[in-house]
C-alpha cells in the first residue's frame, strides 16, 4: 500500500506534466517536472510487482478465501490454474482464459500444490466473486502497463539519453496518472469486498459490526454531501489555481508563511484598498 | 502505577494539548467569525491567518493521537462511546473536515465572495466542532454512555444539561485560549491596536469562562452527582489551583504581561481538565472501570513502548516547530519575497 501510494503520486504529478507537453510546452520545467516523478513511481512498479506477489503468498495462507474469489476457483484443487478474465455465474467461472497450474505455482511455488476453493466456506460465508475477480484482473493488468510503461522510458534512455519522441509515450504517460489512482482503487476493492462477510476475518462479521443506533443512513448521506461539496471545491480551486500561471504569494500551501514579511504584508494590504 | 494507568495518563496528556493548541485553533476560527466586515476585520483576519497557519494542521494531530489511544487501550469503552456517541462525533468530525478545507482554500481565493464563503464555513466549523467534542464529554462525565453497544439514547445522550454546559464550556475555553495567545501574537508582529484588542477578548472571555465554570456548578450538582462530588472531593485542590490560575491569568492580561499568561492561562483550563479525569478516576464508564476496560498488558505494554520511540521523535519535532514560527523573523520570511 506504502509503495502503490508513492506510485499513484508520481504518475499522477507526471501526467500534469505530460498533458502540458502534449499541448506543446517542452521546456526544461516541464521535462523535470515530469522525469522526477515518472522516475521514481516507474522505479516502484517492478517492486509493487514483488510486494502484491509477497500478498498473495500471505493470502494464501491466512485469508484463503478472498484468494479463491481473486481467481474464481470454486473448487479446492491440486495443480491449480490461474484464470484470466471470465465470469462467474452459478457458482462457476466460464469464459476465462486457463493457465495450467499457474496458480499453485505462484501461491506455493509448486505447480501441483493444493489451492484451497470456494467450497471450503458455505454458501453464505463466501464473497461476491465477480467484483474481487474482475478488480484484481484491472489492477494487475494497469501494474504491468505501468511496468512497461516504465521499461520504455528506461530503454529510450539509455538509448539516447532522452524521452521518447513519440505523442504516445506522452499520451500514455497523461493516462497512467488517472490508471495509477484505479489500480489502487481496484485494490482496495479486492482486499475489503474479498474479505466479506466478515470485517475481521473469521472473527467478527461485518453485519454485526454495524452499531446498532438509528440514523447511520443519514449520516452516511451527510457524509457523502459534505464530500460532494468538497471535491467541486477542490477542483474548481485547483482549476483556478492552473489558470494563473506559476506561483503567485498566495498558491504558497496554508502552512506556508506568505505574510512573513512586513512590507510584503503592506504593500499587499494598500493594493487591495482602492 | 500498571500499565493501563500510564495509559490513561498518556491519553489524558494528548487531550490535554489537544485543549491547548487544537482548542486555541478553534479559537482563532471564531474570532475570524467576529472580526467584522471584509475590510474592518482584514488585519484581524490576517493576524488570525499568520498565526495558526504554520500548525494549523499539527493541533489536530493530538485529536487522532487521542483517539487512536483510546480505541488501542481501551477498546471496549471506546466501542461504547462512539456507539452512542456517534451523531456529535460525526458532526465534529464534518466540521474539522469542512474547516481544514475551507481554511486552505480561502488562502488561494482573491475574489470577494469566495473569501466570505470559504471564511463562513472556516469560522463556523471553527465554532461548532469544539461544541460537539464537548458535549461528548459532558455524556461521559453524567454517565450517560452505558457499557453495552450503543445502549445509551443516540439523543439524550448528548444533548443533555451536563453535556450543553460542556459544549459551550468547550466553545468559551477555545475562544479564551485563542485571544491569549493571539495579544502575544500582535506584540510580536507590531500591531499594538490588534493587541489591545485581543487582550480586551481575553479579559472578556475570561471573565464569561469563569462566570460560565461557577454557573456550572450547580448544573452538575444536580444532573451528575457523581462528578459533583469528586470534583469538590479528591480533585478539589485542582478545581483550586485552576481557580488561582485563571485569576492569575486576569491579573497578568490587567499588567499585560503577555508571554507568562499563556502559560497560566493554558495551566487553568488544563488542571480543570484534570480535575475531571481525578474525580471521575478510575470509573470510565458506569460499572466499567479502567482496569477492566483496558486491552491485555501485552498490548498496552507494547503501545507504551511504541509511544516512547515515538515520542522521542515528534516532541523535539513540535518544539522546533512551534518555535521556529515564534521567532520575530521567520527564518522562511525569504520565501515569501520570492512571490512577485
Amino acid at each position: 500500500m506504502i509503495v502503490a501510494a508513492f506510485m499513484v503520486t508520481g504518475f499522477g504529478v507526471a501526467a500534469v506534466y505530460a498533458a502540458a507537453m502534449l499541448r506543446g510546452k517542452r521546456d526544461r520545467y516541464h521535462r523535470l517536472g515530469f522525469l522526477v516523478p515518472f522516475t521514481v513511481a516507474a522505479a516502484l512498479a517492478p517492486v509493487q510487482v514483488v510486494v502484491g506477489d509477497w500478498a498473495a503468498h500471505f493470502l494464501a495462507d491466512y485469508q484463503p478465501l478472498k484468494l479463491a474469489a481473486i481467481e474464481g476457483l470454486t473448487h479446492t484443487t491440486q495443480g491449480a490454474p490461474l484464470s484470466l478474465g471470465g465470469v462467474y455465474v452459478d457458482g462457476e467461472l466460464r469464459y476465462a482464459l486457463e493457465i495450467p497450474n499457474a496458480l499453485s505455482l505462484l501461491a506455493h511455488w509448486d505447480p501441483d500444490a493444493l489451492v484451497l476453493g470456494l467450497d471450503q466456506a458455505p454458501a453464505d460465508l463466501r464473497p461476491p466473486v465477480n467484483v474481487v475477480h474482475w478488480s484484481f484482473q484491472i489492477m494487475v493488468a494497469i501494474g504491468f502497463a505501468l511496468v512497461a510503461l516504465g521499461g520504455w522510458l528506461a530503454w529510450t534512455w539509455w538509448r539516447r539519453r532522452a524521452i521518447p519522441r513519440t505523442r504516445w509515450f506522452l499520451a500514455a504517460a497523461a493516462l497512467a496518472g488517472p490508471a495509477a489512482v484505479l489500480a489502487l482503487e481496484a485494490g482496495w476493492v479486492v482486499t475489503e469486498v474479498g474479505r466479506q462477510p466478515w470485517v475481521v476475518y473469521n472473527v467478527l462479521l461485518t453485519r454485526d459490526a454495524v452499531n446498532p443506533q438509528p440514523g447511520l443512513t443519514t449520516g452516511l448521506l451527510l457524509v457523502l454531501a459534505v464530500y460532494a461539496a468538497l471535491t467541486v471545491a477542490t477542483v474548481y480551486v485547483l482549476r483556478k489555481l492552473a489558470r494563473r500561471g506559476p506561483v503567485p504569494a498566495r498558491a504558497l500551501a496554508p502552512q506556508e508563511p506568505s505574510t512573513a514579511s512586513p512590507d510584503e504584508d503592506q504593500t499587499e494590504r494598500d493594493g487591495g484598498t482602492p | 502505577m500498571n500499565s493501563a494507568v500510564v495509559l490513561l495518563v498518556v491519553l489524558w496528556t494528548g487531550l490535554t494539548l489537544y485543549t491547548l493548541f487544537g482548542g486555541a485553533d478553534f479559537g482563532g476560527g471564531l474570532w475570524d467569525l467576529l472580526a467584522g466586515g471584509a475590510e474592518r476585520g482584514k488585519p484581524q483576519r490576517e493576524l488570525i491567518e499568520h498565526s495558526i497557519g504554520p500548525v494549523w494542521e499539527a493541533n489536530h494531530v493530538w485529536l487522532i493521537f487521542v483517539i487512536t489511544l483510546f480505541w488501542t487501550g481501551f477498546p471496549t469503552a471506546f466501542a461504547a462511546f462512539a456507539a452512542t456517541l456517534y451523531i456529535p462525533l460525526t458532526l465534529a468530525a464534518l466540521g474539522i473536515i469542512a474547516r481544514g478545507a475551507a481554511f486552505a482554500f480561502r488562502k488561494v481565493s482573491d475574489e470577494l465572495w469566495q473569501r466570505r464563503l470559504f471564511g463562513a464555513a472556516f469560522a463556523f466549523s471553527s465554532l461548532v466542532t469544539p461544541f460537539f467534542l464537548g458535549t461528548t464529554l459532558g455524556a461521559v462525565a453524567s454517565r450517560r454512555v452505558p457499557t453495552d453497544i450503543a445502549a445509551g439514547d443516540p439523543l439524550t445522550s448528548w444533548l443533555n444539561p451536563t453535556s450543553i454546559t460542556t459544549g459551550v464550556l468547550a466553545v468559551a475555553t477555545t475562544a479564551y485560549l485563542a485571544a491569549v495567545y493571539l495579544t502575544a501574537d500582535a506584540r510580536r508582529t507590531a500591531t499594538p491596536e490588534l493587541s489591545d484588542a485581543f487582550r480586551r477578548r481575553a479579559l472578556l472571555t475570561g471573565a464569561g469562562l469563569g462566570v460560565l465554570t461557577l454557573a456550572a456548578l450547580p448544573i452538575v450538582r444536580v444532573d451528575a452527582p457523581h462528578l459533583f462530588t469528586g470534583l469538590t472531593g479528591p480533585a478539589l485542590p485542582l478545581v483550586a489551583g485552576g481557580v488561582v490560575a485563571g485569576v492569575l491569568s486576569m491579573a497578568l492580561l490587567l499588567t499585560r504581561r503577555y508571554l507568562i499568561v499563556r502559560i497560566t492561562a493554558a495551566l487553568a483550563v488544563a488542571t480543570i481538565l484534570w480535575a475531571w479525569a481525578v474525580a471521575q478516576y478510575p470509573v470510565m464508564l458506569p460499572g466499567l472501570t479502567v482496569h477492566v476496560a483496558a486491552t491485555s498488558p501485552a498490548v498496552l505494554d507494547a503501545v507504551l513502548w511504541v509511544l516512547a520511540v515515538g515520542a522521542a521523535v515528534l516532541i523535539p519535532s513540535l518544539i522546533y516547530l512551534y518555535t521556529v514560527f515564534q521567532r520575530e523573523h521567520p527564518p522562511h520570511a525569504t520565501h515569501a519575497d520570492i512571490a512577485p
